[in-house]
């Protein structure tokens, strides 16, 4: 499938737990005018080693393409392509809420859960956990109803099932 | 026992690679390394501007097929050697550029000559490395010189902080190192092979486009045997000149936009090209879709990142182009039969035979094409020419017919005006045996000229024709062509007499006004025991031609009779 749509495409790096290594990974994509629109990174199961989940936009070829590229570089130890109709995908945000925020947050449906962390005086310190489309419904209505006050995202992490 | 500075392990790691000569310039942020360079048996040459010490670095491992190596102090040393590896990584150079850098503990105060060299490097190398502590040097070498070595060769950047060169540590010297990320020997899938095998059997009019890959990794002894069992013919990049003896019967030339007529012709009739070590740059395929459109594309290279990446291939064989072409040989040989060639032998022998000795759109016999034709014949085949960037080098790439690898060495991908006398000078330091010439235009020389203070004071004499029109040729050729010869800063008003300039340094300067001039001045400087440079006034109006012009297709070449 190639050609101009722009599919979800998600890649799962494992990378050197060293100094520059997001910038390495980052400048391939700079390069080529590739917007990321979410990148989570944490150690993984080995200490010496990182995992990046990276989301973008593209059609198929570029995504393969562009994959041999991110093998290539260096401190790149593994790519993979995982396929987003079989891959599990979550993301956590932080929500400073103001009055009334709280309520209209838990009217908001999805695959995701909230929770309130701390209440003080008028504002209210909740997170949700949930896929990136619940995360982000949550934001654009509570944003748009001017009771969102300040948030922060996770980025995406992801991964994807096992078939046996 | 190994205890040791930074700067000794540093040199010691050095001649532990083999390394000979370094190229470079000292500066207070490299000063421990340089003063440990005088208890080493190392050459160091010494460029008058940090670009042109990379240039040398990168003309000497084109001539040898060793890794060349370079130096600078930080900040403005760093910024000037830049384009130097830059050049050096766009036509995969195995090169190690070292460059001083303040000590950690001052690093992101700007502190004087501070510059994030590393942040800056990693985007022209295939890495960069900032050792923070001395031990870490011994390990950091030998995985600079592997990752330029192997693979896809290319540059790599070591930039050393001043506290590591000079504190001291017990060092353990590796002779192996293992990065994990990195997998350069990738032995060729014997099944792709074969593929490829049937796809050029099964094929009516095959053509073997040969590349830069070709001459680094030493596979044009199989690529000539391939040509020749199978009477296939072989037209080249600009970085695979060299691959075939140009002299040879089977070999057409250059392909794209100064493609010979023959190479542009053939290819775009062709419905197979093997494509071999090549990166099907825009200046070779022109508009892509009117590349090669009846051809079904086999691409070999050592690169997975190549495949795909400017023309859709039908097959891809993947690995190190010396023993895919091995194995392709040997498939080829054991089935013993060539495909349905007939007509097409025929059909290239008509084209070839009518295009390859003409000379195409010329104002007078004493003109580049005619000049480096009378070149050929002076030079012995293994003598080394390098070459500036704009006609000068596309002249060359038509008419100055390279007879072995590794003996035409030309800035390709980057384009960098002021790359030849350097990488000249740098030739010559790797193969003193042979004469190496530089083919310049004034407006490239102009950019480097200084390290004609290098070829003096270091004893490395080469040669340098310079084609003189007086401008930037290419420019002013594209301004007659597209621009309505509306002249936007191409014509130089004053040049300086480059006679008297070449003798001020203490090299030879002639001037020649006809060919049997030019043929024994570049006779007499052979012979001679310091640089020379031969100026040769040409008409400021001739053009490079055949020409595909931008936007056009390889079928729409200018040829120099019709002119717009």
């Amino acid at each position: 499938m190639s050609g101009g749509a722009a599919g979800e495409i998600i890649y799962s790096l494992v990378v050197e737990n060293k100094p520059g290594v997001l910038f390495r990974v980052a400048s391939q994509f700079r390069r080529r005018n590739f917007n990321i629109e979410s990148v989570a990174v944490g150690v993984t199961e080995r200490p010496d080693t990182s995992r990046m989940i990276i989301t973008m936009r593209g059609d198929e070829q570029m995504a393969e393409d562009f994959a041999r590229v991110l093998s290539r570089t260096i401190d790149v130890i593994e790519v993979r392509r995982l396929d987003p109709g079989r891959t599990v995908r979550r993301e956590l945000a932080l929500l400073r809420l103001g009055p009334g925020g709280l309520e209209l947050a838990r009217s908001v449906g999805g695959d995701g859960e909230l929770a309130v962390i701390r209440e003080s005086g008028g504002s209210t310190i909740a997170y949700a956990v949930g896929s990136p489309e619940y995360i982000s419904s949550l934001v654009e209505v509570l944003g748009r109803r001017k009771v969102l006050e300040e948030v922060t995202r996770t980025g995406t992490v992801a991964l994807e099932a096992s078939d046996s | 026992m190994n205890y040791m500075s930074g700067s000794r392990a540093l040199i010691k790691a050095l001649e532990r690679e083999g390394v000979d000569v370094v190229f470079g310039i000292p500066g207070g942020a490299i000063m421990p390394v340089y003063d440990e360079l005088l208890n080493s048996g190392l050459r160091h040459v010494l460029a008058r501007h940090e670009q042109s010490a990379a240039h040398m670095a990168d003309g000497y491992a084109r001539a040898s097929g060793r890794v060349g190596v370079c130096m600078a102090t930080s900040g403005p040393g760093a910024t000037n050697l830049l384009t130097g590896v830059a050049t050096a990584y766009l036509d995969s150079t195995p090169l190690v550029a070292i460059t001083g850098q303040v000590p950690t503990h001052m690093m992101g105060r700007d502190a004087f000559q501070e510059i994030d060299a590393v942040g800056i490097y990693t985007h022209v190398t295939k890495y960069s490395f900032q050792p923070q502590r001395p031990e870490e040097i011994p390990w950091t070498v030998r995985a600079a010189f592997f990752l330029a070595s192997t693979g896809r060769t290319g540059p790599v950047h070591i930039d050393l902080p001043k506290d590591v060169q000079t504190g001291e540590a017990e060092m353990a010297f590796p002779d192996a190192v293992e990065i994990r990320g990195y997998r350069p020997y990738v032995p060729p899938d014997p099944a792709a092979v074969a593929r490829a095998l049937d796809m050029l059997l099964e094929s009516e009019r095959p053509i073997i486009l040969a590349g830069g890959g070709v001459i680094k990794s030493g596979a044009h002894d199989y690529l000539l045997q391939l040509a020749e069992s199978a009477l296939i013919p072989v037209a080249n990049t600009l970085m695979g000149k060299g691959a075939i003896p140009e002299d040879h019967p089977l070999a057409l030339g250059l392909v794209g936009m100064h493609g010979t007529v023959q190479a542009n012709k053939l290819v775009n009739e062709a419905d197979l090209i093997l494509a071999i070590g090549v990166r099907f740059s825009d200046r070779t395929t022109m508009e892509v879709r009117g590349f090669a459109p009846d051809a079904r594309i086999v691409h070999f290279d050592v690169d997975p990142t190549e495949v795909g990446k400017n023309v859709r291939a039908s097959h891809a064989v993947i690995g190190d182009l010396r023993s895919s072409l091995k194995l392709l040989l040997e498939m080829f040989r054991e089935r013993a039969r060539t495909g349905n060639w007939g007509a097409w032998r025929r059909r290239v022998n008509e084209v070839s035979s009518e295009w390859r000795d003409r000379i195409l759109g010329t104002k007078s016999e004493f003109s580049p094409p005619y000049l480096l034709r009378a070149m050929r014949e002076v030079l012995p085949p293994g003598a080394i020419v390098a070459t500036e960037v704009g006609q000068n080098q596309m002249w060359a790439a038509l008419y100055f017919r390279a007879l072995r690898p590794r003996t035409f060495i030309t800035s390709g991908g980057l384009g960098t005006m002021g790359f030849g006398f350097p990488a000249a000078i740098g030739a010559k330091a790797a193969r003193p045996d042979v004469p190496v010439v530089d083919i310049a235009g004034d407006g490239s020389f102009m950019m480097t000229m200084n390290s004609l203070a290098t070829s003096i004071d270091e004893k490395l004499p080469v040669i340098v024709v310079i084609l003189n029109n007086s401008s930037l040729g290419m420019v002013a050729q594209w301004q007659r062509l597209f621009y309505n010869r509306r002249y936007a800063a191409t014509l130089f008003g004053a040049n300086p007499d480059f006679v008297r300039l070449a003798e001020s340094f203490g090299a030879e300067g002639v001037r020649v006004y006809s060919l049997d001039e030019f043929r024994s001045a570049l006779a007499r400087a052979m012979r001679t025991e310091v640089t020379t440079v031969i100026d040769v006034p040409i008409h400021p109006e001739e053009d490079v031609f055949p020409f595909v012009g931008p936007g056009s297709t390889l079928s729409e070449a200018m040829l120099g009779d019709g002119r717009e």
